[in-house]
């Protein structure tokens, strides 16, 4: 992620100070601003759905949902606690049901769950960037409302194709991480490893 | 569809905390208040991807891996007018927005190139914000393959979908 940033930045301000130099701080300083904007907006719709969340913990609501959920959601992520089990659930039901707005509180709480203080993601972590970055859909309304308005004579004929081409590469990617993460992780272990080694053996001498 | 299930779901939610006698207007002031630290964790890495974004569509540099890759995915059976929406998307649902719109008045939605973005629009999501949130909540450093992996998923997925189309 660093890396990719750091690249997209550089590299944007070398052609912008050859091109338009004066255009670099106003960009920085627009999207920062649009930045801060977002977050406003985002803070209300989390409020609510965190809200709606603890209401449905109090209720016991969310602890049946789980429970109903957990054989396929203990098979793609691992065994996890029940608090993240859930979080998953909400994320991955709303998420299905495209309400991506209430997908992304529900989705940080579960990485929180899953978070053991290491500094290498786990398997589950990238299984759920995954699906929710694939962005499995069953509606999606947005487009939908789109297409109508742009006067389609058929706004829905995309719904088939677009659950086919959301969920096979879903499938996809989730056999793709279980089959990588092991010897993945192991080499980048065994590279932070030798880090420290050879950290260690310089600050001896 | 989503305009009649979201206030039913919630209003079911909550009658159904009147039944079991719980205090809902207690528990939801107590669940929001989570927001406040959550949106001020999250704030500095939204700032941070929204300027590298920003930065990398003003200085052009965006329409040069747009051309890049274009042949590529020509390969692939993406046509060349929906190459820059399927790489805009991972970035920034707003200006893959604006860009569906544009291929709508341009193309119309019916023909081939709108049915192929419309699906692309609705079958992936904005990966490079998702990933940067997601992993900012958690104290992980190294993300793996996470990012390589699910651009390739979204690759696929565009595929798929300009497949799709043609037998619509």
């Amino acid at each position: 992620m660093s890396k990719i940033w750091l690249f997209m930045i550089v590299s944007s301000l070398f052609v912008l100070v050859a091109t338009a130099p004066e255009q670099a701080l106003t960009v920085m300083m627009g999207a920062s601003a649009n930045g801060v904007q977002m977050c406003i907006e985002f803070l209300g719709i989390y409020a609510i759905w965190l809200g709606i969340l603890q209401v449905l913990d109090d209720t016991k609501l969310s602890h049946k949902l789980s429970v109903m959920l957990k054989k396929p959601i203990r098979f793609i992520f691992g065994t996890t606690d029940p608090e993240t089990e859930k979080n998953i659930c909400l994320n991955v039901s709303s998420n299905i049901l495209g309400l991506g707005s209430a997908a992304t509180p529900f989705g940080i709480k579960a990485m929180q769950g899953m978070d053991k203080g290491s500094e290498i993601a786990t398997k589950s972590m990238i299984m759920l960037v995954l699906i929710n970055s694939t962005g499995i859909q069953v509606l999606p309304t947005t487009v939908i409302g789109l297409r109508a308005l742009a006067g389609s004579v058929a706004p829905s004929v995309i719904i088939w194709p677009t659950i086919v081409s959301t969920f096979v590469p879903t499938i996809i990617g989730i056999v793709l991480v279980k089959l990588l993460y092991r010897k993945n992780k192991i080499s980048k272990v065994n590279k932070i490893k030798n880090n420290q080694n050879t950290f260690t053996k310089d600050s001896n001498i | 569809m989503a305009d009649i299930l979201l206030p039913t779901l919630i209003a079911c939610v909550l009658m159904y905390a009147l039944i079991k006698k719980v205090d809902a207007y207690a528990s939801f002031v107590k669940g929001a208040k989570e927001s406040i630290p959550l949106i001020v964790s999250l704030l500095p890495y939204i700032i941070a991807m929204f300027i590298a974004i920003e930065l990398f569509r003003t200085s052009g540099l965006s329409d040069v891996l747009c051309k890049l890759l274009s042949p590529l995915f020509n390969l692939l059976g993406i046509p060349s007018e929906v190459t820059e929406l399927t790489i805009i998307r991972p970035f920034s649902s707003n200006a893959a927005y604006v860009l569906l719109k544009d291929i709508f008045t341009m193309y119309g939605p019916d023909s081939y190139v709108g049915k192929c973005a419309s699906v692309i629009m609705g079958s992936s999501d904005t990966l490079f914000y998702v990933s940067s949130i997601y992993f900012a909540a958690t104290k992980v450093k190294k993300t793996l393959f996470a990012i390589p992996l699910a651009l390739f998923c979204n690759v696929i997925g565009a595929f798929l979908a300009c497949f799709l189309c043609r037998f619509i």
